[in-house]
């Protein structure tokens, strides 16, 4: 192996938070190879954002930090030295930043922030910088790089962005290229292209990539090692294949088990880490993990001394005082697959619905959005039903239809009373279905305590006083739980997963016959994520709940729904059971889309093949009478111009496409660029 | 304020005790005047135009009254012209506002061009028409100051409402089945008061100084009675003869204007909200 | 350098380019629906303050005349009335009046002057006053605030923070004699009050013009200095910034090329509302300072119970007002590239 291309010894940060230290770094070390593709992986807080700006020399100036040293390619670079770095920034080492909006200045074109680089570092000379630009956008797979770079950032695509973002890094032509989350902002099917970009970029030798990111699946298909973080410290590192098999520390083995993975069969239950991060301010003793640790918790030697780090066997290393064991069978709940129970009578239909916003209104440039366009769905009693798709695909106006927040422009709904009959109305009525937001701390009111927050939908349909309530609110705090005590907090004081559990304590207050989740674990941590899902598996054991999930993310769709609707532009391409979905997707969109979403497991993504779509053309108009997919479908032919392709298809599996029954023939899925 | 820089830091940690620091004073002359003042308002007592003197800390006015006297029996009107006035705004503003903000639709577009037909009157001029049309009693001066700065008032209270509309809270409630009024006063006005105190002490200090211009320009309280306002006017006239005329009732304007200033950073730093106020005074707050 | 598209032009660009153009056209023919109807609201309340003012403009036209008889006056009364269309229906009155000052006639003040022609001598003051109060405050609060920002020294960030406050709770009038007092009473560099017109005495003109030009500016300053303030803190938090940092550009390069210009952009709104509500500010300086601009002949108008002359500079100054708010809004749409539309 080369010389590495990325040496990092004993880096230390500490964030002052009012009076007290917050611990984001603790003594970190790692070496990135040259030409090698590395992946740093850890939940929020633990510290991989901070070591890829300490190494930029980037932190904030409230910080304390210490190194012992910093290398690149054998030349040491000095960290508290401003004007150095300057030399270093975007030349050596380069870096891509997660949203690429917000981290383009949005008042100068694409082209000019370019060149700015190729100028500070003096890449090339006056005459050759709008070659050099049009060259650099054109390696980032841009079609169009004279006209791209004549645009600002917000007249791109999230997707044309991000590729413009790593276009920037690219032009000072670094040794070191360091993406931090650069997927996460982005719909799966552009998350993957610039995934296999980042690929194909990071293959050529002469860069060495360090991808950090919160999600294992995205791991497995771009790193050839990986190094995992936790509370600061960096717990393990090794070879990709080697991780994913055999995690030597228990916790990447919970993480690993945390995450849902559409490679896999439905898995029951998944695995969860109990508890939350370490208080970062208070003074560490022992290992940082051993409060959560199904492995060392409770053992003396975890709690008294905190583990050195030792080679692990198979590559890498780990620091763990027992690598490799595993957890005593009773920690680890190996989960018989959730019984699915009978699907029920209908309980909602929806019949053509249909919804235009429109834009700007007086004063702004006039525009109509088609957010739903007859879009015809059953939830049956008592099932999981899944809607996914990109954003823009209309699954969420769907919810917020249904849920009354929006007013349909056409088409019925209806709803199964209590009597047994249906019933039809502008929307669900009030107490019918309640809904679980994406994110906790914004739909929760944040003056308001638990008492009151979980007790309101009560007091909106039996009135009285919230207190009248009390006893019903601890019920429901145990149910979801949480400690009955914590009845009198405010939703500050909680955890980002505490908070969605009191969210779906208030939506079961009233006893709705349906819980529409929009997106509810999406804004938490992989570790909160899985107990969060296993919380609604068990109520909806317990009692007879139908679930409406609404997310973009199929591999937690797979997991936890009966049935699942795709949708796309508005309407829905694809209906089907979930396993038949997965195993043999009858529309070209959905095979697009189950090809992209990474598979948390090296060995399988090494083989995959993806469905490549047109990403550039994601703004053709969309309803002109013919199928809205065309544009980026690598199947289309003249009739899908001109003709709109009916929902139809055997035992219940529909699909919108002309060529339903030929697709798999159709479509030649493609392998990346080589991930090996 | 003024403060040098080792004071500005004692002042930073708490802006809202070192505003209320300022006001007490102006509010035990306002209620008291006679136990600060040494001298009647309108007792003649020396030689006019006399500089500051141990007898007479602030000098002497153009007949010879004492201008400390006379600035101490100012502050009853100019406090009550200015709280009263914000208290008017802000009350009918917010709720206007709130409310636009909340319902949207057409009712929010008609209030809102209608604010902006207010707002296209220059604020000095409406008050100055207000005042030529109704009279120069305190209740007018109140009501004048306060219509001038409701518009803007309503304008900011909107953008709150607004911005608290989409929040997941408010949609969740309404998917309990919260109506409006229980949306309202749950969660939009308890959310929002913090940064509409910040406004409402905006409000306060604009007030302050609307009122001096008014009286500057004698539309506001008449002589013989005093207020900063037309005692500034006075030492225009001497600025030659007695070029210290004017400092007390400037510094008494720009020290209860600044408390109000300064008591509303404190508000804004204790809630946490960094709703930029500077839009209410741009509006309002220039004269 | 920009990256400007060159000869290599796709067509669809074109044709992306024209639709946004239509697009913008669009917009501007809805914002001028809005400009007219808010012209005709503010032309009506005008109007209808003016009737609600005491004292008749009748009266004030016929002045005492001595010598009349009760009978001799209520008639001449009554003709002037009805040679001034003032028996006429309210709404009737209204459109004359309109009208008519749309043709630049709004009456005669009370002395027999045409008012469109005593407001016209005043205007040239009153805007030499504005322009150079707006030139001395912008270019003065982007100097003071990009100073404060780059500053590292709380102390100075601190000291001028404290200043700017200091001169928002200054009434004009209040820092107007301040002024006066250091710079004209006791360094006697400049002259306390007056005016004199640039060409018959340009020095003279310009000595005039220092104190309540800085008068206006100060607390303009202050106020622009309070949004490029936030703007600059603001946008110092976005990513872009640290971004530009990992690019390898230097604090300097990113805090004037990246970091202000974004912070600027939205504050030109603000000195363009500011610039068409300048009357507020004009009505005390220039009565503090004897400039005889649009300020002072509103505030004798009103004192004179002129109430056609009053009429004429209210309505002048609103529509000013809301026509620099439209500009402004249209120039700034123009200016920031964030309000281009995508293509």
């Amino acid at each position: 192996m080369a010389a590495p291309a990325l040496v990092v010894r004993d880096l230390s940060v500490r964030y002052a938070v009012g009076t007290a230290r917050l611990r984001a770094l603790a003594g970190a070390s790692l070496e990135l190879p040259a030409g090698h593709r590395m992946a740093i992986v850890g939940e929020s807080g633990s510290g991989k954002s901070t070591l890829g700006l300490a190494v930029m020399g980037l932190l904030p100036e409230t910080c304390e930090w210490s190194v012992g040293s910093v290398s690149v390619n054998g030349v040491d670079v000095s960290l508290a030295d401003e004007r150095a770095m300057q030399s270093v920034r975007g030349r050596r080492i380069a870096m891509v930043f997660q949203d690429a909006k917000a981290s383009l200045d949005p008042v100068r074109t694409i082209g000019s922030q370019i060149a700015e680089v190729l100028r500070v570092h003096g890449i090339v000379d006056k005459q050759g910088e709008r070659a050099e630009v049009e060259r650099l956008l054109a390696e980032v797979e841009i079609k169009k790089p004279s006209y791209v770079a004549s645009l600002y950032p917000h007249e791109l695509s999230g997707g044309m962005r991000q590729r413009a973002m790593i276009a920037v890094a690219l032009a000072g032509r670094p040794e070191v290229l360091i993406a931090d989350e650069p997927t996460s902002a982005l719909d799966v099917t552009t998350q993957a292209a610039v995934v296999d970009l980042l690929v194909r970029l990071g293959s050529s030798g002469a860069m060495s990539t360090m991808l950090i990111t919160h999600d294992l699946a995205l791991v497995a298909g771009f790193a050839e090692s990986v190094t995992v973080m936790y509370a600061g410290e960096i717990v393990e590192a090794g070879p990709v294949a080697r991780v994913y098999a055999s995690p030597a520390h228990p916790y990447t083995r919970a993480l690993l088990g945390s995450i849902p993975s559409i490679g896999a069969s439905r898995m029951g239950r998944l695995g969860s880490i109990a508890g939350t991060l370490p208080d970062l301010t208070a003074p560490l003793q022992g290992c940082a993990f051993e409060p959560r640790c199904p492995v060392g918790h409770g053992r003396a030697q975890c709690r008294e001394s905190a583990p050195s780090r030792v080679a692990a066997s198979g590559g890498g290393a780990v620091a763990c005082h027992f690598p490799g064991e595993l957890p005593p069978a009773s920690a680890v709940p190996v989960a018989a697959p959730a019984s699915r129970q009978q699907v029920g009578e209908p309980l909602v239909d929806v019949v053509g619905a249909g919804k235009t916003f429109r834009r700007g209104g007086l004063g702004g440039r006039r525009g109509r959005t088609v957010a739903l366009a007859g879009v015809s769905l059953t939830v049956a009693e008592g099932e999981s039903l899944g809607i996914v798709g990109e954003s823009g695909s209309g699954k969420t106006t769907l919810a917020r239809v249904l849920l009354g927040l929006e007013r349909k422009d056409e088409g019925t709904i209806r709803f199964r009373t209590v009597e047994g009959g249906m019933a039809e109305g502008d929307s669900l009525p009030v107490g019918f279905a309640q809904m679980v937001f994406q994110d906790p701390s914004d739909s929760l009111n944040p003056l308001m305590s638990l008492q009151d927050l979980i007790a309101e939908p009560i007091v909106l349909s039996r009135g009285g006083r919230s207190s009248a309530y009390r006893a019903e609110v601890e019920r429901l705090l145990a149910d979801v739980g949480l400690q009955p005590t914590m009845i009198d907090r405010r939703p500050m004081e909680l955890s980002g997963g505490q908070r969605q559990r009191v969210a779906i304590a208030r939506a079961l207050s009233t006893e709705p016959r349906v819980i529409v989740a929009d997106e509810a674990v999406a804004s938490l941590d992989m570790s909160a994520r899985g107990q969060i899902l296993n919380l609604m598996a068990d109520l909806r054991e317990r009692t007879n709940f139908t679930y409406v999930h609404i997310s973009h993310d199929l591999s937690m769709v797979r997991h936890v729904c009966d049935r699942v609707v795709v949708m796309y532009a508005g309407r829905v391409v694809e209906v089907s059971t979930v396993d038949e979905l997965f195993a043999s997707p009858r529309h070209p969109y959905t095979r697009a889309l189950i090809s992209s979403v990474p598979i948390p497991d090296p060995a399988v993504e090494a083989r995959r093949a993806r469905v490549l779509l047109n990403v550039e053309a994601a703004d053709a108009p969309l309803h002109d009478g013919g199928c809205a997919f065309r544009f980026r479908c690598p199947i289309a032919e003249g009739r899908c111009a001109s003709e709109l392709p009916d929902l139809a298809g055997p035992d219940g599996h529909l699909s919108a496409c002309h060529f339903s029954d030929s697709v798999a023939e159709r479509m030649v899925a493609v392998r990346p660029a080589s991930a090996g | 304020m003024t403060a040098a820089p080792g004071r500005a830091r004692a002042l930073r940690i708490t802006p809202t005790v070192a505003g209320l620091a300022l006001l007490v004073p102006f509010v035990a002359f306002a209620l008291f005047p006679a136990l600060f003042a040494p001298y009647g308002p309108y007792e003649i007592v020396n030689t006019p135009l006399l500089g500051p003197s141990a007898g007479h800390l602030l000098g002497t006015d153009e007949i010879g009254r004492d201008l400390l006297s006379r600035v101490v029996f100012a502050s009853r009107n100019d406090l009550l012209v200015s709280i009263m006035s914000a208290a008017v705004a802000f009350t009918l503003g917010t709720v206007f506002g709130l409310l636009s903000g909340y319902i949207g639709g057409i009712f929010d577009t008609v209030s809102m061009r209608t604010v902006d037909v207010f707002l296209s009157f220059p604020t000095i001029v409406m008050a100055l028409f207000l005042i030529t049309v109704f009279g120069r009693e305190t209740w007018v001066q109140i009501l004048a100051i306060a219509l001038v700065m409701t518009p803007s008032t309503a304008r900011f209270a909107r953008g709150e409402g607004l911005l608290l509309r989409s929040r997941g809270y408010v949609e969740a409630s309404k998917v309990s089945g919260g109506g409006r009024l229980h949306i309202l006063f749950r969660h939009l006005l308890p959310n929002a008061m913090p940064t509409l105190l910040v406004a409402a002490s905006v409000l306060a200090s604009a007030a302050v100084l609307i009122a001096a211009s008014l009286s500057y320009l004698g539309l506001g309280a008449q002589p013989p009675a005093a207020s900063w306002g037309n005692m500034l006017r006075s030492a225009y006239g001497v600025v030659y003869d007695a070029p210290l005329f004017g400092i007390g009732p400037g510094i008494a304007i720009s020290v209860v204007a600044g408390a109000y200033v300064l008591i509303g950073e404190g508000l804004r730093r204790r809630f946490r909200t960094d709703r930029n106020t500077a839009s209410i005074s741009r509006s309002v707050g220039r004269v | 350098m920009t990256v400007s598209a060159g000869t290599d032009v796709p067509t669809t660009q074109d044709r992306a380019a024209s639709a946004i153009w239509r697009a913008r056209l669009g917009r501007v023919a809805v914002q001028f629906g809005q400009l007219a109807a808010v012209l005709a609201a503010v032309s009506l309340l005008t109007f209808l303050i003016m009737q609600a003012l005491p004292g008749s403009a009748v009266d004030n036209r016929l002045g005492p005349l001595p010598g009349f008889t009760p009978e001799e006056r209520e008639q001449l009364r009554q003709s002037l009335i009805v040679s001034l269309g003032l028996d006429r229906p309210l709404p009737y009155q209204y459109v004359l009046w309109v009208v008519k000052a749309l043709q630049g006639d709004f009456g005669l003040t009370y002395q027999g002057l045409e008012v469109s022609e005593l407001v016209g001598s005043r205007i040239g003051a009153t805007v030499e006053l504005g322009v150079a109060s707006l030139l001395i405050s912008t270019v003065l609060s982007l100097v003071v605030s990009m100073y404060a920002y780059r500053s590292r020294s709380r102390a100075t960030k601190g000291g001028i923070q404290s200043f700017v406050t200091v001169l928002f709770v200054m009434p004009a009038f209040w820092l107007g004699l301040l002024l006066v007092i250091v710079f004209a009473a006791q360094l006697q560099w400049l002259p306390s009050a007056g005016y004199t017109a640039f060409s018959d005495d340009p020095r003279k003109n310009l000595e005039f013009l220092v104190l309540p030009a800085l008068t206006l500016a100060l607390p303009q300053m202050a106020l622009f200095f309070r949004y490029l303030n936030a703007g600059l803190r603001d946008v110092s938090r976005l990513p872009f910034v640290t971004s530009c940092r990992a690019r390898g550009l230097s604090s300097r390069r990113v805090d004037y090329r990246h970091v202000l210009p974004n912070a600027a952009l939205p504050t030109i709104t603000v000195v363009g509302l500011v610039a068409g509500s300048l009357l507020s500010g004009l009505v005390i300086v220039e009565s503090v300072f004897a400039w005889p601009g649009m300020g002072m002949l509103l505030v004798d108008s009103v004192g004179r119970k002129d109430y056609n002359t009053v009429a004429a500079i209210v309505l002048i100054t609103s529509v000013v007002y809301v026509v620099v708010a439209f500009l402004v809004d249209f120039v700034y749409q123009l200016v920031d590239p964030r309000t281009r539309r995508r293509a």
